[in-house]
């Protein structure tokens, strides 16, 4: 009378650990912490938001087309364009920057930068700002440098160019998010 | 019948069955040696050591690490038990081979029960889970209770197949084990979501160290009244939501993970690098180990790993700019055994040193 007891007792437990072992009582969720998910709506958002920061110019400028690498060109007055440009990562360091505008205005290659290159922080942020003059050619570029990204603004004109020409723009721009 | 037993032993106890598995491991780890230039270390693991058999299609051709371990082992001890005498002289080798036993056991539990994790923090964050860098499955996440979010998972294998959730059949129709995602020039009104203005590109399989396989799959929700179709892929970190009988799901291919009941909290990474030189010469990330008991702080170094609950935290790497560490973390119960086996195998050479010295001069 016993022992078929204890058979089924040992049976019973036989099948429930077999079933145990097979993850036949395994719950199919898991309940975790709250956490914090980028939806796709808070994406999309993110992205308009983006969209929205572009460069604010002054109203009498005249937009001209562009492209990649450039993010903007204006013509300021019948003498002067104002081109700029947005680069990431490694983009050669000063000297060779320096050179390769000088070359563009005609001028001789340098041995060192020393001099020829103000700093400056406009906005927040540490901007060089290099003055170049050949015969009736002048050049003034804002080298701004956020993190690893780097905008050039590169105006070009027949008339003198000062140093604090374009500061009040730059002071303007949300380069941040530009 | 005991002495065809015995005899069956011995046989299985030969020396030269010892002889013919080290050949066999001998060619085995030459194998593996060559098919990892084209593998990479951890599939040529999958397939050489942790396994049972090597397979070309579905005929066994070779013996797997776990075979010529098990037959091993089963070597060793079938030589004990025939030929180990209860003697003083003996007891060297005894414990030389106890150690080997032991060091083959112990590999064969890392195998089984030990795994190898990441947790990627960033400065002034916290994270309560490990993820598995090259397994991937689809979560589902109900995050409508203010206390928790419930989690579904799903293999990718399963998927395949199709799966019924809450009254819907969710089935993939294609997978792409590796693959990146692009803007589409024209949006796909067929797809929801992301797969509206992205899709996916097919890439060739990588086997390099320092890549790894991020996979992508579309997916197809099937429920009475209507059919929706989704891209997801592993690398974006979208969390896409659909709805099934008013209730808000999230929906994402991401990297398996395992849950802890602690957190660790990154309050800062630093890196010393050798003068004039980029190269490293020190990590540290302070941290803090935060459990139900309490707070504690901790510095986690290249050579002073983080053990807690049974999960080791090694300084591994570190990404955006020094501002993120990321750990290695190792979860392995038989730790301790290929220490122990070292041990024993210590003390039985010098053991059986004392013994052959003393013989000697004797």
């Amino acid at each position: 009378m016993v022992a078929p007891l204890l058979w089924g007792d040992f049976l019973l437990v036989l099948i429930s650990i077999l079933l145990i072992s097979f993850d036949v009582f395994a719950h199919d969720y898991q309940d975790i912490p709250k956490e914090e998910y980028l939806t796709f709506q808070a994406f999309l958002d993110t992205q308009e938001l983006k969209k929205k920061s572009t460069i604010i110019a002054n109203s009498n400028w005249i937009r001209l087309t562009y492209s990649s690498p450039l993010i903007g060109k204006y013509q300021i007055d019948d003498y002067t364009i104002l081109s700029v440009s947005k680069f990431s990562g490694s983009i050669g360091d000063q000297l060779s920057n320096l050179n390769r505008w000088r070359s563009q205005l005609g001028l001789s290659a340098l041995e060192s930068s020393n001099g020829h290159i103000m700093s400056r922080i406009l906005n927040g942020i540490s901007t060089r700002i290099i003055q170049l003059n050949h015969n009736s050619q002048h050049m003034l570029i804002y080298w701004l440098t956020i993190d690893d990204q780097h905008f050039f603004l590169k105006v070009m004109s027949n008339q003198f160019l000062d140093h604090e020409f374009l500061v009040p723009f730059i002071e303007l721009q949300s380069w941040n998010t530009i | 019948m005991e002495h065809h037993l015995k005899r069956y032993i011995r046989r299985i106890g030969d020396i030269r069955f010892t002889i013919f598995l080290l050949v066999k491991l001998f060619l085995l780890i030459l194998f593996a040696t060559f098919a990892q230039v084209d593998r990479g270390i951890f599939i040529a693991n999958q397939i050489y050591f942790t396994s049972w058999f090597i397979w070309l299609s579905y005929i066994p051709i070779f013996m797997g690490g776990y075979t010529i371990g098990l037959l091993l082992v089963i070597n060793l001890l079938a030589s004990h038990a025939t030929r180990f005498r209860l003697k003083r002289s003996y007891i060297g080798i005894f414990l030389i081979h106890f150690g080997l036993v032991l060091l083959i056991i112990g590999a064969g539990l890392t195998s089984f029960f030990g795994h190898e994790m990441q947790m990627s923090i960033s400065e002034g964050t916290s994270k309560n889970y490990l993820e598995f860098p090259s397994q991937f499955e689809v979560v589902i996440i109900d995050a409508s209770d203010p206390n928790h979010d419930r989690l579904f998972t799903f293999q990718l294998d399963a998927l395949r197949q199709g799966i019924q959730f809450m009254g819907i059949q969710l089935t993939v129709s294609e997978l792409f084990p590796n693959a990146i995602i692009n803007q589409r020039g024209i949006d796909s009104l067929k797809y929801n979501q992301l797969g509206r203005s992205f899709k996916l590109i097919s890439m060739p399989k990588t086997y390099k160290m320092s890549e790894r396989n991020i996979p992508g799959l579309e997916l197809t929700l099937q429920s009475e009244s209507s059919t929706d179709y989704m891209i997801l892929w592993g690398g974006s970190a979208i969390y896409q939501g659909f709805k099934i009988q008013g209730r808000s799901y999230m929906i994402k291919l991401r990297p398996k993970r395992v849950y802890l009941d602690f957190s660790i909290s990154l309050l800062d990474f630093s890196r010393d690098t050798y003068e004039q030189s980029e190269t490293p010469k020190a990590f540290m990330s302070k941290v803090q180990l935060v459990t139900s008991d309490g707070i504690v702080p901790f510095d986690i170094k290249m050579n002073e790993p983080l053990r807690f609950s049974g999960y080791t935290f090694f300084q591994s790497s570190f990404a955006d700019d020094e501002t993120t560490s990321v750990f290695q973390v190792v979860k392995n119960p038989s730790w301790l055994i290929p220490y122990l086996s070292s041990l024993l195998i210590v003390a039985g050479l010098f053991v059986q040193m004392v013994f052959s010295m003393g013989r000697r001069s004797s």
